[in-house]
């Protein structure tokens, strides 16, 4: 988890203040005081951390799969299998990125995922 | 006139076909189209220009023989995602800036920043540009054609070490080492032989196979000479950047002469 991401979720588990701003209720009627962008803000940063750590999950998967290419010729048909699965889970999580990740990390997916079943394909059959 | 019979008829027989055996590569030759030789120090340069008429600015020059000391194939052609093909790739001063495609690296620490002051380092539209630091890569093992530099002995005989990844380290060298025997599409032509480990000392399974090889589809008959020569199967590295098709002999070693 990056530094960003540490500071974010300090400050979401409320170890940094944040500049509260109070919304003031009709304070003739005696409304309770709600600290409603503080409250947001720590909705923001659950959000911002939960988002941060999705990505990092999948670029650790990514680097995971498509590091095996190279040992691909080693796998069995079951492990091939499975690294096609992941790439087809993976594709999914990409395509929820931005542009210019999407750009990148779906070329990359594909020559993986291609290998991938180029290998599965190119097994000589079970007996 | 009397028909030569007997050992005379065989010998010039016999003559007739040793002359056609060693005349055969050079015709072969003859019959492919070969382009044109660069001058070494343009070997493997390209102009990237695929938005810049767009943006008024000048195309980006690029030398392969200055990053491949630095950095395997792979590094950019996996790990950053630049297609093989030149300007294939769409690559935008805002994925430089946030650190993708050559923003991996000229972030201003590994590689100069890609800031204004800078643009003309990459943005000048000279496809020489640099070519006095050629001088540097004088030192390494001769080749007779490209850059008239052998990579793969210099990578072999460690006298450049480019890294094999940035981010992403490999999971493990690769082991597979086959070499390949490829029969000539002319009977008089020797065998190709591909060597996979001299391949993947620079590259990975996934650059060749299956976009470029699918061996699986229809063997390996249909990588032809006229077809490389167009740019497909080894065309795609040996036409631009690895050592030019002109060096007959280096794929097919049983080959007399490859002039």
């Amino acid at each position: 988890m990056s530094l960003r991401n540490i500071a974010w979720f300090l400050v979401l588990l409320g170890f940094v203040p944040l500049p509260v701003f109070v919304s003031r209720g009709n304070g003739d009627t005696g409304a309770p005081r709600f600290p409603v962008a503080s409250f947001q803000a720590r909705i923001q940063a659950a959000l911002e951390v939960h988002r941060a750590c999705a990505q990092e999950g999948w670029r650790e998967e990514f680097d995971n799969v498509c590091a095996d290419t190279d040992i691909a010729m080693t796998l069995s048909k079951n492990e091939l299998s499975e690294r096609i699965g992941r790439c087809d889970r993976l594709k999914a999580r990409i395509e929820a990125e931005e542009e210019s990740t999407r750009k990148v990390y779906l070329r990359r997916l594909q020559m993986c995922q291609d290998f991938y079943l180029f290998m599965l394909q190119s097994k000589p059959p079970d007996r | 006139m009397p028909q030569q019979t007997g050992p005379i008829a065989l010998r010039r027989i016999a003559g007739a076909a040793i002359t056609l055996l060693l005349l055969c590569p050079a015709v072969a030759r003859g019959n492919f189209p070969l382009p044109p030789e660069l001058p070494p120090e343009l070997y493997g340069n390209l102009l990237i220009s695929r938005t810049m008429r767009k943006s008024h600015v000048m195309p980006a020059a690029f030398s392969h023989w200055r990053y491949r000391q630095k950095y395997t194939c792979r590094v950019c052609h996996s790990e950053l995602g630049f297609a093989f093909r030149a300007n294939a790739t769409e690559i935008t001063e805002a994925e430089n800036k946030a650190g993708k495609y050559c923003g991996a690296c000229h972030d201003g620490r590994t590689a100069f920043g890609i800031e204004e002051a800078q643009c003309e380092k990459c943005h000048n539209g000279e496809l020489g540009y640099g070519k006095e630091k050629f001088s540097e890569i004088l030192g390494l093992p001769v080749s007779n054609a490209g850059n008239r530099v052998d990579w793969t002995k210099a990578l072999e005989e460690k006298r450049i070490a480019p890294a094999t990844f940035l981010a992403v380290k490999p999971s493990t060298d690769i082991s597979y080492d086959k070499t390949l025997t490829l029969n000539a599409e002319w009977v008089f032509v020797p065998p190709a032989i591909f060597p996979h480990k001299k391949h993947t000392a620079w590259l990975e399974c996934s650059n060749c196979h299956p976009e470029i090889f699918n061996i699986r589809k229809k063997g390996t008959k249909h990588f032809e000479m006229a077809r490389i020569l167009k740019g497909e199967f080894c065309g795609v590295c040996h036409l631009t950047v690895a050592f030019p098709i002109s060096e007959c002999k280096r794929c097919h070693p049983a080959m007399k002469r490859s002039q």
